[in-house]
């Protein structure tokens, strides 16, 4: 499949996922992933992100949601594996959430460079029971000009994921992330697109969100 | 400060020396921003699909190439500056390497590095214009024509895991190394 037919397929499935019936919710989330090189193969990831909704039941309503504050240590295992341990800390509510996390990446070197990334974690509230998620994230680039992603240069990022959600009951949720990035050098890139998520698949009728993202990654 | 000076200019220079990693920048053109000798030999050729034009410069060099899918291979021709063809690279199976080159090529990996995976082969033609051309439309190598093997190789060198891209000869003996910075992945882990 050319990319071309793959950018259009998964704009179709975007386009549709935000029609979905039920309650809907459109917001911003912007993040900054600050990362540091360590010796021997490990990383250090600081993360830190926040979410506002702008609508909501129909009508426009800035309201603050939240904002997440994360730490993981990485380290390469094998020639394409990543694996990584971390601690999130959510301030929701008025409320301090605490989450661990424990994930494996694999990155493919493919001519379409392709990441499987599979999460497991564990949110502790003060307020609700403990809640464990199994996830499975696809993701890919392209290039918009030539055959790598170069300094200097646009490429469009598609993730798909899927998140199985233990609390009280089960819950599936499926996102669709479609971002336009800039690489403006190896170790910095900024990227700014749409993710549309779809969840509540036992209720009587869908949840859907929209966030718009802005992402900055860089290496400190 | 005069001294000061020659110490960092050597460490500048040396660090240029030794550092032998590869930087390229790929950049989609027009065709005919393309010298005009670039492009009549690939029209020669007889390549039956649609043909993308890169201007590729690295750390000392500019350079022109010419991709394309012919025969289900990935072609890519590269010229100078100036329109001079300088190689042919098919991007090949490593199954498709005669089987003692392969052994040749899988022992100095072996030899070299505690783990080691191929990312990507490719089979590079050299020679003059027309044992070029004659190569790549019957598709039968020409005495005139030299191959060499561009090799793509994930290893595991000491702790630490790196990218390198190895030319071999056509007996699997190695001619040169460089070692590819690889691309941060933190936007694809995050």
């Amino acid at each position: 499949m050319s990319i071309r037919t793959t950018l259009i397929l998964s704009l179709l499935l975007y386009a549709s996922s935000g029609y979905a019936q039920g309650s809907f919710r459109l917001g911003s989330q912007p993040s900054i992933n600050l990362n540091k090189k360590l010796s021997a193969g490990y990383k250090l990831n600081l993360g830190l992100e926040s979410r506002q909704t702008l609508y909501r039941d129909n009508a426009f309503n800035t309201t603050y949601d939240r904002t997440d504050i994360s730490i993981v240590l990485s380290k390469k295992v094998g020639l394409s594996g990543i694996l990584a341990g971390g601690y999130v800390m959510r301030f929701d509510s008025g409320d301090f959430i605490h989450r661990t996390t424990q994930q494996y990446t694999y990155v493919s070197n493919s001519r379409i460079r392709l990441a499987h990334r599979m999460v497991f974690d564990q949110t502790y509230s003060p307020v609700n029971p403990t809640q464990v998620r199994l996830r499975y994230r696809l993701s890919s680039l392209f290039p918009l000009n030539g055959d790598s992603i170069d300094p200097s240069e646009y490429y469009v990022k598609i993730q798909n994921q899927y998140t199985n959600a233990y609390q009280d009951g089960y819950d599936l949720e499926i996102a669709l992330n479609i971002a336009l990035g800039h690489k403006f050098s190896n170790d910095n890139k900024l990227e700014f697109g749409l993710d549309s998520r779809i969840s509540d698949f036992g209720e009587d009728s869908l949840a859907s969100r929209i966030w718009i993202r802005i992402g900055w990654f860089v290496v400190i | 400060m005069r001294k000061c000076t020659a110490i960092i200019c050597a460490l500048l220079i040396s660090t240029v020396l030794f550092s032998q990693s590869k930087y390229e920048k790929e950049e989609r053109i027009k065709e005919s921003a393309v010298p005009p000798s670039a492009k009549a030999f690939v029209d020669s050729l007889g390549f039956n699909g649609k043909i993308k034009w890169f201007e590729e410069t690295g750390l000392n060099r500019r350079s022109y190439e010419a991709k394309t899918k012919h025969r289900s291979k990935r072609y890519s021709v590269e010229f100078s500056v100036d329109g001079q063809i300088e190689d042919v690279e098919v991007t090949i199976d490593m199954k498709e390497i005669k089987s003692d080159v392969r052994s040749n090529i899988s022992q100095y990996c072996q030899n070299n590095f505690s783990k080691h995976r191929i990312c990507k082969v490719q089979i590079q033609y050299t020679g003059s214009p027309l044992d070029l051309k004659n190569t790549i439309t019957s598709g039968q190598r020409t005495p005139g024509t030299t191959i060499n093997y561009e090799i793509e190789v994930k290893v595991k060198k000491g702790s630490e895991f790196r990218l390198y891209e190895f030319l071999f000869d056509e007996e699997g003996t190695k001619l040169s190394e460089l070692e590819i910075i690889e691309n941060n992945t933190d936007h694809l882990e995050y």
